[in-house]
């Protein structure tokens, strides 16, 4: 028998000696595609290219302008304390769960912390600071709250990172720690509809069905009452590693798993009612993105997702929220989509489109009936990118991860042109939902 | 069985060509480039085809990192960090091309896999075929993990951040990735013929 050690220590010349590396036949035509490439200048886009330090770093020495340094820090101190005003007078009213609402403030981390920005005078508040290692914030549907994530020391017994799960309300006020014990490796955070629970999900030893390493691991889905700690394990399903909450009301869940190592759509009532088959488990278990982020429609009555199939991977696809009527949205010859986000008030959604496979990638929008033309907006990147609508759907906010920015942009949906907020984050970005005008 | 435990650790005299080329590319210097490639295409060319499992999309990937690398070269503000960076450009180009691939005719190769007697990695074609299939069992983000590592020799905090991924993440998949290959190839002895679907990817 092998032993581990042995074995990693052989990997290197084993994987060597899989593929021989020669010369491959087409370096000559590379060189000639090289030499009909221009290249990017260096110092065009400094903002973009450069970090901070460096773009600052030369700017010329001049005399410091104390007075001006003054009148800004003043100007600072009263927009700081008309948005905690602001922050704080705006909650009387709360908005619905789900549907329309007006727009707060945008949560985002930075090295560490948990601010508040605001989209419209690009001022920033800090939320949580400290020695905490802070990410992650993610508003509450009542906009009243903010839960986020912070780094333990140490990792669990596999290696991964530890978390504890904060939640603070959105005046800076009532921090407290929500989770019991760490969370190793946990997704993205995201509330209840009732604003008072949150939904957790931990990935777990899987029992069944392993196709790769992360499909022989299980989500175990806890709901945990922010107010009195309370967590209850709702179920420990192989390949979970996303819920969604049924608008209008949330009583109803998505989610997708593996079954006999194939994928599936499912929903459930949290009512205790049987689970519901919107989706057949006969999507092989090595296409990881399949039914990947699926997201109920505006009104709850159709689901976005992606689709992937023997042909591959991956195309956006629409059914009924019964599972009845699946079929491709808006199919506009070949291109590779996905990562339908629905807007509030159920007219458009933002999904990746990339016509031709090309080499960049950009958010479309179309209406979400599925007439019109589509539009491409925004910036394209090199990579991708989070992005989210406004809750008023007048904004996307689109936080590139590719590295390609620190700051995110913010899209106009209806022209497709976009500016960047006035600050740096780390990502993780969010909006606070707040109760419409009048 | 080869013994290129190694394949691309250079000497500090190579490092040194290397920077000198490095930085006449960035002034636009086609020939320096066509140097730069000429000596890292075939690892690349490699690397590519461990993580895509597919000679034609792994010579897309290699020649869109490559080009993407000559159009930004002049923003690289380190050379020292041109090989890591380098292959940053390569994996984003494999799981680009994972994530977009669509409708490519699905390709059905039938694998046969002997049974060794014991499963010993001393040497020979068993070992690589097992081998082989243990890799294609492991999704290819995974893939690239274990290859970046293994055989691109990148220390993991540098995989973790070519990959997007939190180090605590990728010491835990590294860690899975390993127990899987490993438990793969052992199983493999026990194994009998079976067929293994080629291109498709999640």
């Amino acid at each position: 028998m092998t032993t581990p050690r042995r074995f990693e220590g052989d990997l290197p010349a084993l994987l060597a000696d899989l593929y021989l590396a020669g010369m491959p036949d087409y370096r000559d035509d590379l060189v000639q595609r090289i030499e009909r490439t221009p290249q990017r200048p260096a110092w065009t886009l400094p903002e973009r290219w450069l970090p901070v330090e460096l773009v600052t770093s030369r700017t010329p020495a001049a005399r410091v302008p104390w007075r001006q340094i003054g009148v800004l820090a003043l100007i600072a101190l009263l927009l700081a304390a008309a948005l905690a005003a602001y922050i704080g007078s705006h909650q009387a009213r709360l908005p619905a769960p789900f549907g329309p609402a007006g727009n707060g403030f945008i949560p985002f981390a930075k090295s560490g912390d948990i601010y508040l920005g605001d989209p419209v005078s690009g001022g920033t508040h800090p939320l949580v600071t400290g020695p905490g290692d802070d990410k992650s914030p993610v508003s509450s549907p009542d906009g009243t709250r903010i839960a986020f994530n912070r780094s333990v020391p140490g990792t669990a017994a596999d290696g991964t990172a530890l978390f504890d799960t904060y939640v603070v309300n959105v005046d800076g006020s009532g921090l407290s720690r929500v989770s019991f014990t760490p969370i190793a490796d946990s997704s993205r955070l995201s509330w209840a509809p009732d604003s008072r629970r949150l939904a957790i999900i931990q990935k777990v030893a899987g029992t069944s069905g392993c196709q790769g390493p992360s499909n022989c691991l299980a989500g175990k889905f806890d709901l945990v009452d922010t107010a009195s700690g309370a967590s209850q394990t709702v179920a420990t399903v192989d390949g979970l590693d996303f819920v969604q909450f049924r608008p209008p009301d949330g009583r109803e869940l998505m989610y997708r798993a593996l079954v006999d190592g194939k994928w599936g759509m499912f929903a459930v009532g949290l009512d205790g009612s049987p689970v519901r088959t919107l989706a057949q488990p006969n999507v092989p278990g090595e296409m990881g993105l399949s039914f990947h982020a699926a997201m109920y429609s505006a009104d709850g009555q159709r689901i976005f997702y992606e689709h992937g199939d023997a042909g591959g991977c991956c195309q956006l696809w629409v059914m009924n929220a019964d599972g009845t009527g699946a079929h491709e949205f808006m199919p506009l010859g070949p291109a590779w989509d996905g990562n339908a986000v629905p807007s509030p008030d159920g007219q458009w959604v933002a999904y990746w489109h990339n016509p031709n496979d090309g080499p960049i990638h950009g958010i479309s929008i179309a209406r979400a009936d599925e007439t019109g033309r589509l539009l491409a907006a925004g910036p394209v990147l090199p990579g991708f990118g989070h992005y989210l609508w406004a809750p008023d759907s007048s904004k996307i906010l689109l936080f590139p991860n590719d590295g390609s920015s620190g700051r995110a942009f913010l899209i106009d949906p209806h022209d497709g042109s976009f500016k960047t907020v006035a600050w740096d984050s780390d990502g993780d970005l969010d909006w606070q939902r707040i109760a419409l005008p009048g | 069985m080869s013994s290129t435990a190694n394949p691309v650790v250079p000497t500090s005299e190579a490092a040194v060509d290397q920077r000198i080329l490095i930085e006449r590319a960035q002034g636009g210097d086609h020939d320096a480039f066509a140097t730069l490639a000429g000596e890292s295409i075939a690892r690349l060319d490699a690397a590519a085809r461990l993580i895509l499992r597919d000679s034609e999309l792994a010579r897309d990937a290699v020649q869109e990192a490559l080009v993407r690398c000559w159009r930004d070269l002049p923003t690289l503000r380190d050379v020292e960090r041109f090989d890591g960076w380098l292959h940053r450009l390569l994996v984003n180009a494999c799981l680009d091309l994972i994530r977009r691939r669509r409708r490519r005719a699905v390709e059905v190769e039938l694998t046969s896999i002997l049974s060794p007697a014991a499963s010993d990695f001393s040497g020979g074609v068993v070992e690589r075929d097992l081998l082989d299939r243990a890799l294609r069992a492991l999704e290819p983000d995974w893939r690239a993990l274990v290859v970046l590592h293994y055989y691109l020799g990148m220390p993991l905090p540098e995989v973790a951040a070519s990959l997007g991924i939190p180090l605590g993440t990728a010491k835990s998949r590294l860690h899975r990735a390993i127990g899987l290959l490993r438990a793969t190839v052992e199983r493999g002895a026990a194994v009998d013929v079976v067929s293994v679907p080629e291109g498709r990817f999640a």
